[in-house]
């Protein structure tokens, strides 16, 4: 077998220290900017921010998600082309934790982003009693606190267990994450999709699909699989990764968002026949919502940006090993997960149409601010890559025909 | 930029590695190529195993009966079977939907898990395709059937009929047929085209001239030349690419047979996936039955090791829970959504008429594949084969909840019944399993049930850069 | 690992040795490697062919076998006059991608392998061109999409329109499962004939199948054939480059 260190010699472990303090204290300006911005548009129009921040914080949320699942899911199947990702979405997971904080401002404005079934309304909806044990404030926030903080020991422990491998040069920690894996993936499955209920669906709580939260999770996982390949093509770039990550795993890894993306519309496709087919009222209003006014637009663009645009870039395989336009497919998807989200929250405010206002910029910019800083503070204090990862040089070698 | 001393390997380490990892070889034994080749290509020019002829007399009398069930069907009319206008559809699209899911591991296994280079799966590709297309196979014989008059089943494509009238896109069933036909017909070109350099290995291998003409014609004149390797391998990363997406359309157009339509219990947004994640833990338990057999029967347990039979029940643990989860969601919205109609119809499946096999569908599909989380499970023989018997009944019994239990109770409570099966049900049902065999049994004994050359480009002397030498192990055997 | 079904002529053990052996007369090729012994029925002496078996079962056969051997002798003497091309064998995969890079990087174009299986990489080693199936298999999908669309269109909408369900007679959302089959249905086709097209198969006879040791290719050996047309081939050449790569049983083959 050849040896770790051969394979590995001209790949840069840790980030320059210098690189490493501009990018923290670069990002910080951008979380302390977006935060300000936050809490002047709370001030200005509070109903508004309140589902502009959810947006927000569920984009972030969403990614983070989706790298935590990537992190379970490489231990799960025991892969080994993904030492180097595997380690840019552990720095990803890492912003679970501050999600929690994250999470305050929606936990405070909830009356104003789940009004129909929080306030006082609702005592008159018969549905809606039907539906109270579950739909109570009370449970509310119980739910949301387990979610959090099962989220954040989940990507904690994996973070944890995975730098500890680096520091001892043990096998023994990566036998540890696949044992815990298992259960992990169970954990994740339930809190997303509940999450997704929760969050989300319940914003207009007459209306329910029981794939709601799948079509979640695949948003996630394209958004955080774009966000990996924008950090694998960066590393690249700038030359610190050559053996570990090359550019047969920015290929693997543009396949798999590829994937993903198919994934993605084959979901809202099922979710949107089947509703849009039998045509039940109930049911219906969801996209008939959707379909009015420029929400028409939203919808094409959703469309057509999440998927036949990416679809048919990044069909080729020229594409997906060119950093540039695997990059520009990965911002666009970026971009339209963010449009997902909006689409799905914003019409409960806006109807009969889309109106754009800078408290959706302020909305999104100060979880994505906080997002961005812990990322680069994960970035800036761990290794590159886990340096003893057993599969390092299958990783190095493994190329695609 | 810090850098550090390469990395200390300290023995050790490297001697628990396997041990930890678990990191058993794929291909077990002392093979090398021409003993690869010896064993494949030797079940299929030798007399087979006693018991071949034992089991083939058994399913070709089992055939026989699902000829005269289909010989009667025509007959009579599907009067003969246990349906009422209540329920309207029962044992037939079961049936149906049955045998599509169990085709679905087949195309996993070499579609799916080739795109995620999984190379366990190349003992057993092979032998699952076929599967696929046996599967389907049986599957089609229901929609047809169904027909009555069979000899109107060419309506079934889009030709206009007496009345010019064409077939109605917007009908899943219509979806059916192109669905199944296509999966049908790219699931036999892939496998064909995958058997192609093993048949001629088998034409290079035949000692009568009769074997080497048919062999050698169906392999097409196959040279090994690595120009046409090139196309090949290309050729079959584009299967693969356009059978993971097929597979996947092929259960969800069939669960959109239920679902796009408003009967409670059937219309639910995530039957598609769900559809999907239950075929193929179905087909994967069908692949388990078939292979611990195949394996002892034909010494090939150095090739389908009990690993790959490990990685299988993986598979159906993590595809038995995802339908764990997809009943768990189901039950749920069905609460949430507070619709009386929704709610009844899963209260009367949980204790309704029909409860007993509710719950036989979920102690066979969720509970007992649970134990596969216990190595100890996963890896012992007999309990991976009851386990795999139970998912089959399991999941032929999730079919016939959903179709029978949202039917009976419908939503004029004067049409109410109990759906009782009639004999002619379950002889084309049971029969249809003849079908399976036969053409399973037939295709063990004249076609390489191992992909041969894919095998051998997973060995370690396949590597063109690999220190492995293989002249010494290559003429040791 | 002999199995009771092999004859005993398919023993490779007399496999030769030396490049010598190998490359050498035609008589010592008869003795050696016995690939090329006809199948069925053979008389185990020589002698035996004289005296046909005319009441025995295996009579006909026999003299069937005589005539086609025969023939083929005249064939052979006939093809001698047009050799097609200059073949050996490695025993590796890592020999054989070695010889390709040679031969590649001696200017070589018209050559190729024959092997078991696929060799990881050897299209670079051998310096080819990657396969345009991509291509075609995206133009099957392009038509089938269309011819899809076209057939919904046909016949939904302008031949005889329904309205069935409530729905718009040209109801695209409902026809995408069958838009989606057809183009994969469309495009799998054409990938399946574009593998044989491309490949020029089925084509039951080539000249490099008359190597005495061809079988071998589809088993455990790689072989390497040069084209007699290639503008680099020269037969002294071309045969110690063979030869200092290590190939085994070097031999021209005819068409």
């Amino acid at each position: 077998m050849k040896s770790h260190g051969s394979a590995l010699a001209e790949d840069t472990k840790v980030l320059d220290r210098a690189v490493a303090k501009r990018l923290v204290s670069r990002s910080m300006v951008l979380a302390i900017a977006g935060v300000a911005l936050s809490a002047l548009a709370a001030v200005v129009d509070t109903k508004r921010f309140a589902f502009s921040y959810l947006t927000g914080f569920t984009w972030v949320v969403t990614i983070g998600l989706g790298a935590l699942f990537f992190v379970i899911i490489q231990h799960l199947t025991r892969a080994r082309w993904s030492a180097a990702a595997r380690r840019h979405m552990e720095w990803m997971s890492g912003v679970l934790p501050a999600c929690a904080v994250l999470f305050l401002p929606v936990a405070v404005l909830a009356h104003d982003i789940y009004h129909h079934w929080m306030g006082p309304q609702a005592a008159n909806d018969h549905l809606l009693q039907q539906k109270a044990p579950y739909l109570n404030p009370t449970f509310f926030y119980i739910r949301a606190g387990v979610f959090l903080a099962a989220w954040a020991a989940l990507s904690l422990w994996f973070i944890k267990t995975s730098r500890a491998q680096d520091e001892s040069a043990d096998f023994r920690p990566t036998a540890k994450m696949r044992a815990g894996s298992a259960p992990a993936v169970i954990v994740f499955a339930l809190t997303i999709s509940f999450a997704s209920f929760d969050w989300l669906m319940s914003i207009d709580p007459h209306w329910y699909s029981t794939i709601f939260g799948v079509y979640v999770f695949a948003g996630a996982a394209t958004s955080s699989l774009s966000a990996l390949a924008l950090i694998t093509i960066a590393l690249h770039k700038a030359g610190l990764l050559r053996k570990v990550s090359n550019v047969e795993r920015q290929h693997d890894i543009g396949k798999l968002l590829f994937g993903f993306t198919i994934f993605w519309a084959y979901i809202a496709f099922s979710q949107f026949l089947l509703i849009w087919y039998a045509n039940i009222p109930e049911e219906t209003i969801f996209y008939r919502h959707r379909w009015e006014g420029s929400w028409k637009v939203v919808s094409l663009a959703l469309l057509f940006g999440h998927f036949v645009v990416p679809f048919l870039v990044l069909l080729s395989r020229h594409a997906k090993r060119s950093p540039l336009v695997l990059g520009a497919a990965s911002v666009l998807l970026l971009v339209m997960h963010y449009v997902d989200l909006y689409w799905l929250v914003m019409p409960n405010v806006d109807h009969h149409g889309a109106h754009l206002s800078w408290i959706d910029l302020a909305g999104l910019l100060g979880p994505l601010g906080v997002g961005a800083w812990v990322l680069s503070l994960q970035a800036a204090k761990s290794p590159l890559y886990p340096l003893n990862d057993p599969h390092l040089a299958e990783a190095a070698r493994i190329d695609n025909p | 930029m810090s850098a550090t001393a390469p990395l200390q390997v300290d023995p050790p380490r490297l001697s628990d590695r396997a041990a930890l990892l678990d990191e058993a070889p794929l291909v077990q034994g002392k093979d090398d190529f021409r003993s690869l080749t010896d064993k494949i290509s030797g079940i299929v020019l030798t007399k087979p195993p006693s018991g071949w002829l034992i089991l083939f007399c058994l399913a070709i009398s089992l055939l026989l009966v699902l000829g005269g069930s289909l010989v009667h069907l025509v007959g009579k009319g599907i009067g003969i079977w246990g349906l009422n206008t209540t329920v309207n559809w029962a044992w037939d699209i079961t049936g149906f939907v049955f045998w599509v899911g169990i085709g679905h591991a087949g195309t996993l296994i070499s579609a799916i898990l080739f795109l995620f280079r999984q190379k366990w799966r190349t003992s057993i590709n092979r032998a699952a395709e076929a599967m696929t297309i046996f599967a389907v196979a049986c599957a089609a014989i229901y929609p047809v059937a169904h027909l009555g008059r069979i000899w109107f089943a060419h309506w079934l494509f889009p030709i206009p009929n007496q009345m010019s009238i064409w077939p109605n896109f917007k009908s899943p069933l219509l979806w059916d047929v192109f669905a199944v036909s296509t999966y049908a017909t790219v699931s036999a070109l892939f496998w064909f085209v995958g058997l192609i350099p093993d048949l001629a290995t088998i034409r290079d291998r035949a000692t009568s001239r009769t074997k080497q003409i048919v062999f050698g014609i169906l392999c097409l004149g196959w040279r090994g030349s690595h120009r046409h390797w090139l196309h090949y391998e290309r050729a079959y990363l584009i299967f693969a690419g356009l059978s993971t997406p097929l597979v996947l359309s092929v259960h969800t157009i069939v669960s959109f047979d239920f679902a796009v339509s408003i009967v409670p219990g059937w219309h639910t947004t995530i039957f598609p996936p769900y559809f999907v994640a239950g075929a193929i833990f179905s087909g994967f338990a069908m692949v388990v039955t078939l292979m611990v057999f195949a394996r002892k029967a034909f010494g090939l347990e150095g090739l389908i090791t009990t690993r790959h039979l490990e990685n299988m029940n993986k598979v159906i643990v993590a595809t038995g829970t995802m339908v764990g989860y997809a009943y768990a969601m189901e039950l749920f919205i069905a609460w949430y959504s507070g619709n009386g109609y929704e709610r009844f119809a899963f209260a009367n499946r949980i204790l309704g008429p029909y409860s007993w096999a509710y719950w036989t569908m979920v102690s066979c599909n969720v509970i007992f594949p649970q134990l596969f989380w216990f190595k100890k499970v996963r890896t012992s023989i007999p309990a991976m084969f009851v386990i795999s018997i139970l998912v089959n009944i399991g999941m032929w019994f999730e079919r016939f909840v959903i179709i029978v239990t949202s039917l009976h109770r419908d939503f004029l409570p004067s049409s109410w019944t109990y759906f009782r099966p009639s004999i002619w049900d379950m002889s084309t049902f049971f029969g249809s399993f003849g079908l399976f065999f036969t053409l399973f049994l037939l295709f063990v004994r004249y076609l390489p049930m191992v992909a041969l050359s894919e095998v051998k480009a997973i060995t370690a002397a396949a590597d063109p850069h690999g220190s492995h030498s293989n002249d010494e192990a290559h003429h040791a055997a | 690992m002999q199995r009771d079904s092999d004859p005993p002529s398919r023993k490779r053990s007399g496999e030769p040795a030396s490049t010598e052996e190998a490359g050498g007369l035609k008589d010592s090729d008869r003795e050696g490697p016995a690939d090329d012994k006809p199948q069925g029925f053979v008389p185990e002496d020589e002698a035996e062919y004289d005296k046909p078996h005319e009441e025995g079962p295996h009579g006909k056969a026999a003299l069937a076998i005589e005539r086609k051997l025969e023939h083929r002798a005249e064939e052979e003497a006939a093809a001698a006059s047009s050799p097609f091309a200059l073949m050996g064998y490695f025993t590796t995969p890592k020999d054989i991608y070695h010889a390709c890079e040679t031969l590649r990087d001696a200017g070589y174009s018209r050559f190729d392998a024959h092997t078991p299986f696929p060799v990881h990489g050897l299209e670079r080693a051998m310096g080819l061109k990657a396969s345009p199936l991509p291509w075609l298999v995206l133009g099957g999908g392009a038509a089938g999409l269309s011819g899809g669309i076209l057939l919904a269109w046909y016949t939904q909408l302008y031949d005889y329109p329904l309205i069935i369900s409530g729905k718009p007679a040209f109801s695209y959302q409902a026809f995408i499962p069958i838009f989606f089959e057809l183009t994969v249905l469309v495009a799998a086709l054409t990938c399946f004939f574009g593998l044989f097209a491309l490949g020029r198969l089925p084509s039951f006879f080539h000249p490099t199948m008359t190597h005495p040791s061809f079988p071998r290719a589809t088993d455990d050996a790689f072989f390497i054939s040069v084209e007699v047309s290639d503008p680099k081939f020269d037969a002294t050449e071309t045969r110690n480059l063979l030869q200092r790569a290590g190939a085994q049983g070097i031999r021209e083959v005819s068409s």
